[in-house]
């Protein structure tokens, strides 16, 4: 076998892998975590769990299983990002239902341990921007990060800053909410803006700069292609409604039927007809 | 409608607005390359989001379906509507270098793409996780509210 076709056999085998090894796991997480969400069925739920975790397993084992790959930099951007995410959110929900929830009130331990979590993964995050926690893939920023991370600088600020208006509009004495949300807001905004006068070690503020742009063109390019999906699926859902057969309507009562409807009405209404009046 | 809530959309529009507005201008001055591939993100995160978004409501529509007697008619129009986006993606991809970036070939940009807008959705999702988390949990936070009672 000559060296062409060597190359050509090792990057078929490496396509292969990377198929089974990272996309159809990817479409078992999807689907997976659909089924585990919204199946009637108590198995189907347990076994698309099941699947959806050993596939999430798959995934972010791809640095090491599919190297070659191009797609094993998202399996490395996962990995890098899972603990400060899951510490976010564990930390908010700690924080959140160990207030004043009527049932499951968790404990005082566990809502400060909710605050460590939270401060612990906002330390993570910033320090993957300015600390050396910076993902790498193999030798360069990983991509993914930074279309991550650029996302979330720029949607967080708007999304908290409208919230924080619709609480103000619509919520009576919500003064506490809405200076959280807007601390949230200013936050993130001051951390983009640091990001985008500073350098960090890794990643130069130029760089950060192309990929908040970018981030811009992704998420209005997803919202137009999701709003568009979601106008199909009320287009598609309203042509079959209105395919639809009407039900058959029954029969009236007929004399008979409301006779004997009387008549047991009747029965239940004098006492049962025993006469003691 | 109160008085606070007369032109909320307008204020709304503003508060999104803006600091995505502040941060943009602030980047455009400081950009090492003009991001001339900005349309070209745009559209393609457009066809591959629609394309996938059809694809999980087909899967939602089949659990929908769980309740309806199984109908197959808009499992079916999802199905068209996903290969449709899948088509118009693979065709306008083909045409040169419209909406290429740095892919090799076709197949490879839509993989891109896919993977591009599985990390966009999980970065969204972390900006819902801490904006309505931290309402949440401010919400359920406060103390019970006082029973008032009118004056008699």
């Amino acid at each position: 076998m000559d060296y062409k076709a060597t190359t050509h056999a090792q990057g078929m085998e490496g396509q292969s892998l990377a198929l089974f090894l990272f996309w159809l796991p990817g479409v078992a997480i999807v689907a997976g975590t659909i089924l585990a969400l919204l199946s009637k069925n108590g198995t189907v739920r347990r076994i698309a769990t099941a699947v959806a975790g050993a596939s999430f397993v798959l995934v972010l084992s791809t640095p090491w299983t599919v190297p070659a790959s191009p797609s094993s930099a998202f399996g490395h951007f996962l990995g890098s990002v899972v603990g400060p995410c899951v510490l976010l959110g564990v930390g908010l929900h700690n924080i959140g239902f160990s207030g004043n929830v009527p049932v499951g009130r968790l404990s005082r331990n566990d809502r400060n341990a909710g605050i460590v979590m939270l401060v612990v993964g906002s330390v993570w995050l910033l320090a993957m921007h300015w600390g050396p926690l910076t993902p790498t893939y193999p030798n360069d920023v990983n991509g993914y990060w930074l279309v991550f991370w650029s996302t979330v600088i720029l949607v967080t600020p708007g999304l908290g800053a409208g919230l924080l208006v619709l609480v103000r509009t619509f919520g009576d004495e919500r003064r506490t909410e809405q200076r959280r949300l807007g601390l949230l807001a200013l936050s993130v905004l001051l951390v983009g803006l640091a990001g985008l006068a500073v350098n960090g070690p890794t990643l130069l503020s130029s760089v950060f700069a192309d990929a908040l742009w970018l981030a811009a063109a992704d998420v209005f390019g997803t919202a137009v292609g999701l709003s568009a999906a979601l106008v199909v699926l009320a287009l598609v859902l309203m042509m079959y409604e209105r395919q639809i057969m009407p039900p058959p309507v029954a029969d009236g009562p007929s004399e008979q039927d409301l006779e004997r409807v009387n008549d047991i009405l009747q029965s239940h209404v004098d006492g049962g007809g025993t006469g003691h009046d | 409608m109160t008085d606070r809530a007369a032109g909320w959309q307008l204020r709304l529009v503003v508060a999104v607005g803006a600091p995505t507005a502040l941060l943009l201008g602030v980047a455009s001055s400081v950009m090492a390359h003009a991001s001339d591939g900005m349309l070209v993100r745009f559209v393609n995160a457009g066809l591959t989001s629609f394309t996938l978004a059809s694809f999980i409501l087909m899967v939602l529509l089949a659990v929908y379906g769980d309740r309806r007697k199984r109908p197959i008619a808009p499992l079916v129009g999802m199905l068209v509507s996903g290969v449709v986006g899948a088509l118009v993606t693979a065709f306008f991809l083909s045409q040169g270098d419209l909406l290429m970036e740095d892919n090799g070939s076709v197949r490879a940009q839509m993989l891109s793409n896919t993977v591009r807008f599985s990390t966009s959705l999980l970065a969204l999702m972390l900006s819902g996780v801490l904006t309505f988390g931290v309402l949440l949990a401010t919400v359920l936070h406060r103390g019970k509210a006082p029973l008032l009672f009118e004056e008699e």
